[in-house]
């Protein structure tokens, strides 16, 4: 089953990549993605005076998040562009885990993008003009679900 | 242009472009066999290269066997790399009476694989990540700290080190103390002042480049070379000038002869070595362009012969079958002259290697009469489970004898040079290889040995791991992990994971060998008084008898150690030994970077075999000195 949806996704995939209008389209002369409406980068709720600054709730998070479809072609993306190398399967290497609690430039869908855009400094790079608008969120919904229940794969 | 770069990469990865490549198996061939235990077939025996006639007791090259002055100046303690004090005042009889002399904090809890070393009245040290050095006065009680330099290395330089943040330490000469930093600097600290004295910028972490080696200095250069071996790195040796740091030449791994300073002066021992332009024609095309061969372990040096010694990583990707190829120069060793860095011999441990199994660990200088001859030889326990008796002024092997279990191998055909593997244990891609023994870490990593002229034996801190693999197709993005394969390490046979085996090198036998729960991941330290010293992952500093291997002592650390010890004779004349605790490196990934346990695969697939180590251990990074009462 595992192995059918791997094969689904990558074929998918590979579609996707080569015939994907936004794929050449997105990319503006300067490298920088074309994109309607980036995520705020909030990390902490805290503020001044008490309100709560929304960190959740953007549209598009709303669209990725739980879609077993999003999910799906995020785990080969995350496969493709060597996410893995170095999170591996979400418990981390290079980098730290994404499967566990802990989340240190939040949590949210729109944090996680915005970390895929601008890069950490601690050295996650930033992947801004090399990986399309849609893609990004479709990865963010792979490292979303990996802390969920049955989010991490079994072992070979 | 980057991401021009990634999407090609990308887009040919789903295309099949490099999905094609064949298999081209290194070696002998033989048929399949089965499971953990696999015999060799008839005709495929003398296998592991018994040693036939028993060599002399080997003795130290006279450049390296120097009256014992009390001083720890190089991580390896000599250019022979032989990590033997002569140092007795604490001997057999009296270590069990060792007690803690001082501590300090190096102020970083990423693992700590530095050696603290000790010139005059001062002992140094290099915290992991961000890689900063202390100086200690021995002189003043509880040895205060007397200055620190602080690099201040890149911090997205982190993102680039594939096995925790960690330093294999500083090095001593001519008034500096010289170490490399995580973001590719050399550096250079007066080692009385504290005061940077000049570095070098070598190297970039945006091509996935760290430099984490220990520099050896040989005569008025330094030695020093590169990491990145899961990054796709092209792999080079520098040498700097001594006074200046200024570059004197830099030796690549792969690619055309020219860059691989390979000329008339090569002459390699065995045919599969010679030709032209190896780097580039035992490659599909371009890709020793990020083939690996990165030089990020031990380099000792023969003055006499005036020839550098150091091995190259793994090839990359780890999916071989992405590189068919012997893949030159990688997972080998080099004899490189020290003037020119002119290549005078290579040979190859693992051609076209399929195991992640690096070539980097030390080379221990030693004489020996081989066969009623006089023989310079240098001895190199690899990855893949052999101890190799190597003539070092031609790099003829002379034996290549098993000091752990493996079945990966069947021992090296001493006609050919070529290892002779076992083809039923090849990883392959989108297909589970299950129980290949040893492990990517192989069955002993970097964690560096100990020769004892008084025993003969060779001490080795090293690993009992096996596992299972499956490949995928990688694609090339500059700067990040370029791997392919998918791991999970568990406890080799026995179930233990790790192991501390004195190895005879007279007979090329193992003396002796005590099991440890977690792999030995730090380094070892013999001495005149008939003790070798070494630390575990659960944070236990030993002294075992160098001669039966007996426990004469031992002390819980705060946290695991994966650290060198050494030791050394204080300012008021008494010896004194020294080890960092800080659990980390690649083995102990899981509590260092605080990696998840559910995720087998995580940390290279190390996590699956160390699962519980966060339950005996947590992280830290503090230097203990001992001493008698």
């Amino acid at each position: 089953m595992k192995k059918v949806l791997t094969g689904l996704s990558a074929t998918a995939l590979a579609v996707a990549l080569v015939s994907y209008p936004p794929l050449r389209s997105a990319f503006a002369a300067d490298g920088t993605v074309a994109s309607a409406g980036e995520p705020e980068v909030v990390l902490s709720p805290q503020r001044p005076g008490g309100s709560v600054i929304p960190t959740t709730g953007h549209e598009r998070a709303k669209k990725y998040e739980n879609d077993p479809d999003a999910i799906a072609y995020g785990k080969a993306l995350f496969s493709a562009f060597n996410c893995s190398g170095c999170h591996a399967g979400g418990g981390g290497g290079f980098g730290p885990a994404l499967s566990d609690t802990k989340w240190i430039y939040g949590g949210s869908m729109e944090n996680i993008v915005a970390t895929l855009y601008e890069g950490r400094p601690n050295g996650m790079p930033p992947w801004r003009g090399k990986i399309p608008d849609e893609q990004m969120w479709q990865i963010a919904a792979y490292v979303k679900s990996l802390s969920k229940p049955g989010g991490i794969a079994p072992p070979l | 242009m980057r991401h021009l770069i990634a999407t090609a990469s990308v887009i040919s990865l789903f295309c099949g472009g490099a999905a094609s490549a064949q298999v081209i198996a290194r070696g002998d061939e033989t048929a399949p066999l089965s499971v953990l235990g696999a015999k060799p077939l008839d005709g495929m025996k003398p296998t592991f290269n018994a040693r036939r006639e028993s060599a002399s007791k080997p003795t130290v090259p006279s450049f390296a066997d120097q009256p014992e002055d009390g001083q720890w100046t190089m991580p390896a303690k000599n250019l022979a790399s032989t990590r033997y004090s002569g140092l007795a005042e604490i001997n057999r009889d009296n270590v069990k009476d060792l007690q803690v002399a001082s501590t300090f904090s190096v102020g970083t809890s990423r693992g700590q694989e530095s050696a603290p070393i000790v010139v005059g009245d001062m002992l140094y040290v290099v915290s992991s990540f961000p890689n900063v050095l202390y100086a200690l006065d021995l002189t003043k009680p509880g040895f205060p700290m007397k200055w620190k330099y602080n690099p201040a290395p890149a911090t997205a330089a982190q993102g680039v080190a594939c096995c925790d943040v960690i330093n294999r330490g500083p090095t001593y000469a001519d008034g500096k103390i010289i170490y490399n930093t995580l973001d590719n600097t050399t550096v250079a600290i007066d080692a009385r002042t504290g005061t940077l004295v000049w570095q070098t910028k070598l190297g970039d972490i945006n091509k996935g480049e760290t430099m984490t080696m220990a520099p050896l200095v040989a005569g008025d250069k330094v030695i020093v070379g590169n990491s990145g071996g899961e990054l796709g790195v092209r792999g080079w040796s520098s040498a700097l000038d001594l006074k200046t740091g200024k570059l004197v030449w830099r030796a690549y791994t792969t690619g055309p002869d020219a860059d691989v300073k390979i000329g008339p002066r090569y002459k390699p021992f065995y045919d599969t070595d010679k030709g032209k332009d190896l780097g580039v024609t035992t490659w599909p095309p371009d890709m020793w362009k990020q083939g690996g061969g990165a030089v990020w372990g031990w380099v000792s040096y023969d003055p006499e012969l005036k020839l550098v010694y150091y091995g190259t990583s793994n090839p990359g990707p780890w999916n071989h079958e992405q590189r068919p190829g012997a893949n030159k120069f990688t997972a080998g060793i080099f004899a490189r002259d020290l003037e020119t860095g002119e290549a005078r011999w290579f040979y190859q441990y693992s051609p076209h290697d399929y195991y992640d199994h690096d070539g980097i660990n030390e080379n221990v200088l030693l004489d020996v009469t081989w066969e009623g001859k006089p023989r310079k030889v240098l001895v190199h326990p690899d990855r893949n489970g052999l101890v190799y008796m190597i003539d070092r002024t031609n790099g003829e092997v002379l034996s290549a004898g098993v000091y752990h279990y493996t079945n990966t191998n069947f021992g090296v055909d001493l006609k050919t040079g070529i290892l002779r593997d076992n083809s039923a244990k090849l990883p392959k891609v989108d297909k589970v290889t299950r129980d290949i023994c040893p492990a990517p870490p192989g069955a002993k990593d970097w964690s560096p040995s100990s020769f004892s002229p008084k025993t003969g034996f060779l001490y080795l801190p090293h690993n009992n791991l096996c596992f299972d693999e499956r490949l995928s197709e990688v694609g090339y993005i500059e700067g990040t992990p370029y791997v392919g394969a998918e791991v999970n390490m568990k406890p080799g046979p026995g179930g233990h994971r790790g192991a501390f085996t004195a190895w005879n090198v007279t007979d090329g036998s193992v003396a002796w060998n005590i099991p440890e729960t977690f792999p030995v991941w730090g380094g070892a330290v013999a001495t005149a008084g008939d003790v070798v010293f070494y630390g575990t992952m659960d944070g236990w500093f030993k002294a075992v008898d160098s001669g039966s291997g007996k426990e004469l002592w031992k002390f819980k650390t705060g946290s695991g150690i994966i650290g060198q010890p050494t030791t050394w004779k204080g300012p008021d004349g008494h010896q004194y030994v020294s080890v960092l605790d800080g659990v980390g490196g690649w083995a102990g990934a899981i509590v260092a970077g605080g990696l998840d346990p559910n995720d087998g695969s995580a940390a290279l697939g190390f996590v699956a075999a160390m699962r519980d180590l966060p339950k005996v251990t947590t992280a830290g990074g503090t230097l203990y000195v001992f001493k008698l009462p």
